[in-house]
């Protein structure tokens, strides 16, 4: 993995975006943010994020269609569901698709920092192990 | 749903009407749970304020039609309770409901400026006559204004307000108004001659006028560049304007609208004399130095000297972190026998310094520190660098003439979540761990600042308090928020982020936290600090990388869209006015906010339920017995099956007044458990010097103050201000009135112990708000102790507690009733974090003292 996480985000609105950003930035990691999920599938096959980080209702490609392409696409990414429509279902079916992690809005930054910080501790745990998808394989929807 | 009542033996209503109270009850239960829920709410949306939360628009709607729906169910469930009794309260319900989807829709709140004319609580809106939304005083502009009143006016009326500072007289003519006089017509004659006649009323002795008209975005910032005239006399003053709105948009048929413009706005200012003036920008280079506060500053007119003017520009750049020391400066020559703003020359020995000479400087400390002070509070607001434009009067005071954000950008950010975003200077984790001097606490306010430590009781006077240093306190006091204007950052170890102070922190984007453990042994007065709101840390020195990402930073910026929907909507929600029952505005059209109907309904449902044997004589309800106590406890308890054994001859008491009750004819398990706890010896004597038990309960609604003995007379009774048990024999849903607030307590005590449950509410009270915080984290503590699952929100705490043995269950019953007792009395001994320690022990103790005793 390299030495500063590469963090894509994608919310339709763009407020979540604007905040998200800095925040993760300031964290000392490397960020792109996407408002459309065009934009964000069309990165996800130019870029080896380790970590994407995603509304689910937006206009287009929905939350869930990112997170399959993602799992398909970079299967060591770790994927981070954010939603104001949380619901059992919709975690349920994050996770079947691959999400490592969901998070309701609205939420504290410091709860999606601990969050990719959790993520980056795996990665580097795998990577020292030598973990090819640096434990991505691992069942992490029970 | 569980019901509490029983048909067997007592008092009861004939069973046809039995539903109906029973009914009645659950409307009183709702009422109380909807309001909770509510209240928690409201505090979620006051927290996003600050920044703490990543929200998006979906949650302001989805938060106001929880709330929506919530009041909604509050006033169905107390006209269910009083047979319509406020139908009022759907009026006001509908027109709040209103003006929050109006607000939703990107509307504004009522006296924008916006031409929709007068109604909004300033002095602006409030004034009669068509066109008081049109010109105002700029004092009188409110934040909420900005958009059509402009930055500018906004930004000065709150520097002015909160931060101490002088602002120049102005009237401020908005875009609705600067698009009257654009158009012309009868509105714009009518408009003429009120600007006329307010200007020179302000202007006194004043005869001529600056005018400066600007293009204003729809966020009220400018979109263009600004037009100024000088030495304009009265009456001309309007045909002036109209030249100006012209010139700025550049196209006379379509006034107010040019590019990204959405408007125009205007300032009109007297011409006072000032000695000398200039602009000051909040973060400039100068030099060597990359980030300071520049001040520029020349003689308003001449250079102090008869001879013919020269244009001389003193520069001064200092620290942006207080004190604000000045780090260089540029000093041009100057005659000897120039005349100076402080009448020397500069020939003539210094005062501050010993064996030196004044020099020719303009500007002498701590003339430019104070200016420092005004420009990064005006930078907080405006949540980005901005430039002062600033005068000194002849006696040598500072007026703020103008403000406007800097093009200048601390760290260059892309707008819309695009990605062109360079990375800030530097990263938290950039800094070295040795820098950090705390960490914890919850974040308040998001921002980073850097300042001297100043340390605050709630004794501190503002004019103590030096403008732009950190402020270190114990507990997050409302007593400070006088305070917070004079602050660039706050810290203290206690308090809630849903206090009062949370809110005044916020309101005026102060970063702080409350909750950092220990800092005030951390943080020595003077030290220079660096608070990472966000990140909720306090740092050694002001370090320059965090400081420097502010305007790139996560903060929820001041003109972001979500930002000002959020703070609209608070306003029509969160404010809690209507807090006097006694009151003569304490009705339906009284309610200003959501809160307001919340409290409201409360009040009424408790005095519905106490008088619902008089108000609603036909459902036969059980009458409500004053408990005889040997506590000054005014308490009403109605008997919903089994709670009460009368004795003989007090049953079907026809009329009069409710009569008195003995405790000994109480049969409800869980009141007798709460009352034993509340007159346990034990949780009055323990420190008898302090207050006296008749002292306490005084602020729980013994109104007549006669009932102790229960013999006092029953002239001048009345039911509001009482509390009320609603009590059957194995259930207890208790209301003590504390302050403006209720306690609640709901349990069901069964021989079932998977039936049983209680629910314990504690807020507010008549302690004053920081004693009244320390003592929620008290009840908090106990609560946790007893195995309650706890929430605490503000100066509320809620527990839940279920399936418990009945033993058990009864001994956390009668623990209630002691915390009560007990919170009651220490409520203003906590002075401080180590007596609510000592409280916590001592309270501990008590409850493991078998030898207390009951009273009577």
């Amino acid at each position: 993995m390299p030495s500063r996480l590469r963090i894509l985000v994608l919310d339709d609105e763009p407020i979540v975006c604007k905040r998200l950003k800095p925040a993760f930035q300031k964290a000392g990691y490397e960020v792109e943010t996407c408002t459309d999920s065009a934009t964000a599938l069309q990165r996800i096959e130019e870029t080896a994020f380790d970590v994407v980080v995603t509304d689910l209702k937006m206009e287009g490609a929905d939350g869930l269609q990112v997170v399959e392409r993602t799992h398909q696409v970079l299967p060591r990414a770790r994927i981070v569901v954010i939603t104001g429509f949380a619901t059992l279902d919709t975690a349920k079916e994050s996770f079947r698709k691959g999400a490592f992690d969901f998070v309701a809005k609205p939420f504290k930054l410091g709860d999606i920092l601990d969050c990719v910080r959790r993520i980056e501790a795996e990665l580097r745990e795998g990577a020292e192990r030598g973990d090819a998808d640096g434990g991505a394989g691992k069942d992490t929807s029970s | 749903m569980w019901w509490p009542f029983s048909a067997r033996g007592g008092a009861h209503p004939p069973a046809d009407t039995r539903w109906r109270i029973r009914a009645l009850f659950q409307n009183f239960r709702r009422i109380l749970a909807c309001n909770t829920q509510a209240l928690e709410r409201m505090a979620e949306m006051d927290q996003a304020l600050g920044g703490a939360y990543i929200f998006d628009r979906a949650f302001l709607e989805a938060s106001v039609h929880e709330l929506a729906r919530l009041v909604h169910h509050v006033v169905y469930n107390l006209n269910a309770l009083t047979g319509n009794g406020y139908v009022a309260l759907y009026d006001r319900y509908e027109e709040l409901r209103g003006a929050l989807g109006g607000v939703l829709a990107g509307g504004m709140l009522a006296g924008g400026m916006d031409g929709t004319g007068p109604g909004s609580d300033t002095d602006a809106g409030a004034a009669a006559g068509g066109l008081a939304d049109l010109v105002a005083d700029v004092r009188d502009v409110d934040w909420e204004q900005e958009p059509t009143a402009g930055f500018e006016a906004a930004c000065l009326a709150r520097l002015a307000r909160h931060h101490g500072a002088r602002i120049a007289d102005a009237l401020v003519v908005g875009t609705a108004g600067c698009a009257v006089l654009a158009d012309g017509g009868a509105n714009a004659d009518a408009m003429e001659r009120d600007l006329r006649d307010r200007a020179v009323r302000m202007g006194g002795d004043i005869a001529s006028f600056t005018l400066r008209a600007c293009p204003v975005d729809e966020t009220g910032r400018p979109a263009g560049p600004e037009t100024e005239r000088t030495g304009v006399a009265p009456d001309m003053l309007s045909h002036a304007l109209r030249d100006m709105l012209r010139d700025v948009t550049g196209d006379a048929d379509a006034p107010g609208t040019t590019g990204s413009a959405h408007g125009v706005v205007a300032l009109i200012q007297p011409e006072s004399p000032l000695s000398v003036s200039g602009w000051l920008h909040s973060h400039a280079p100068m030099g060597p130095v990359r980030h300071a506060v520049l001040v520029e500053a020349r003689f308003a007119s001449g250079d102090g000297t008869k001879h013919a003017p020269r244009v001389s520009t003193d520069r001064y750049a200092l620290s942006r972190v207080h004190p604000f020391d000045l780090l260089c400066c540029e000093i041009p020559q100057r005659a000897a026998s120039a005349t100076l703003p402080d009448g020397r020359e500069p020939l003539a020995p210094s005062d501050a310094l010993r064996g030196l000479l004044r020099g020719s400087a303009l500007l002498e400390p701590p003339f430019p520190q104070g200016l420092a002070g005004l420009a990064m509070a005006a930078e907080r607001l405006a949540g980005q660098p901005v430039e002062l434009r600033w005068g000194m009067d002849p006696e040598g005071r500072c007026v703020l003439l103008g403000v406007r954000p800097s093009t200048v950008r601390l760290a260059e950010d892309a707008p819309d979540g695009s990605d062109d975003t360079p990375a800030p200077d530097a990263s938290a984790d950039d800094v070295p761990a040795m820098h950090v001097l705390r960490r914890g606490g919850q974040t308040v306010q998001m921002g980073v600042a850097a300042g001297g430590v100043v340390r605050l009781t709630e004794a501190t006077r503002p004019e103590d308090c030096p403008l732009g240093g950190i402020g270190v306190a114990r507990a997050a006091s409302p007593n400070l928020a006088p305070l917070l204007g004079r602050l660039a950052g706050l810290v203290t170890e206690f308090g809630t982020t849903a206090g009062h102070l949370a809110t005044v922190a916020r309101e005026l984007r102060v970063p702080a936290v409350f909750g950092m453990p220990g800092v005030r042994d951390a943080a020595n007065p003077g030290d220079i600090v660096t608070l990472d709101a966000g990140g909720t840390t306090l740092y050694r020195g002001a370090v320059e990388g965090l400081l420097h990402t502010t305007d790139a930073d996560e903060d929820l910026h001041p003109a972001a869209p979500e930002y000002r929907t959020l703070r609209r909507l608070l306003r029509l929600v969160a404010p809690l006015d209507l807090v006097d029952p006694d009151a003569p505005d304490f009705s339906p059209a009284g309610c200003r906010t959501y809160h307001d109907i919340l409290h409201f309904c409360h009040e009424m449902s408790v005095e519905a339920l106490i008088n619902l044997r008089d108000t609603r004589p036909e459902l036969a309800a059980p009458r409500v017995h004053r408990v005889r106590l040997d506590l000054p406890l005014d308490l009403r308890l109605l008997d919903v099956g089994d709670g009460v054994a009368l004795p003989p001859g007090m049953a079907g008491e026809p009329t009069g007044r409710d009569p008195w009750l003995d405790l000994s004819a109480v049969r409800s398990a869980p009141l007798l458990a709460f009352l034993d706890g509340l007159r346990a010896e034990g949780a009055w004597s323990h420190r008898p010097a302090r207050l006296r038990a008749g002292d306490i309960l005084s602020g729980m609604g013994d109104a007549s103050g006669t009932a102790a003995n229960g013999a006092g007379p029953d002239a001048g009774w009345a039911a509001t201000g009482a509390n009320l048990a609603i009590a059957g024999r194995d259930y207890l849903n208790l209301t003590l009135r504390l302050g403006y607030h209720f306690t609640v307590l709901d349990v069901l005590l069964h021989d079932n112990p998977n039936r049983n449950h209680a629910y314990f509410r504690f807020a507010g009270g008549m302690a004053d708000p920081a004693r009244r915080v320390r003592r929620a984290h008290l009840v908090r503590n106990v609560l946790e102790e007893l195995g309650f699952a706890v929430r605490m929100r503000g100066d509320m705490v809620t527990g839940r507690l279920r399936a418990m043995e009945h033993a058990a269950l009864r001994d956390i019953v009668a623990a209630l009733g002691m915390l009560t007792a007990f919170t009651r009395q220490v409520d203003t001994t906590l002075n401080d974090d180590a007596d609510m320690v000592r409280a916590a022990t001592e309270f501990r103790l008590l409850r493991e003292n078998p030898q207390r005793q009951a009273r009577g």
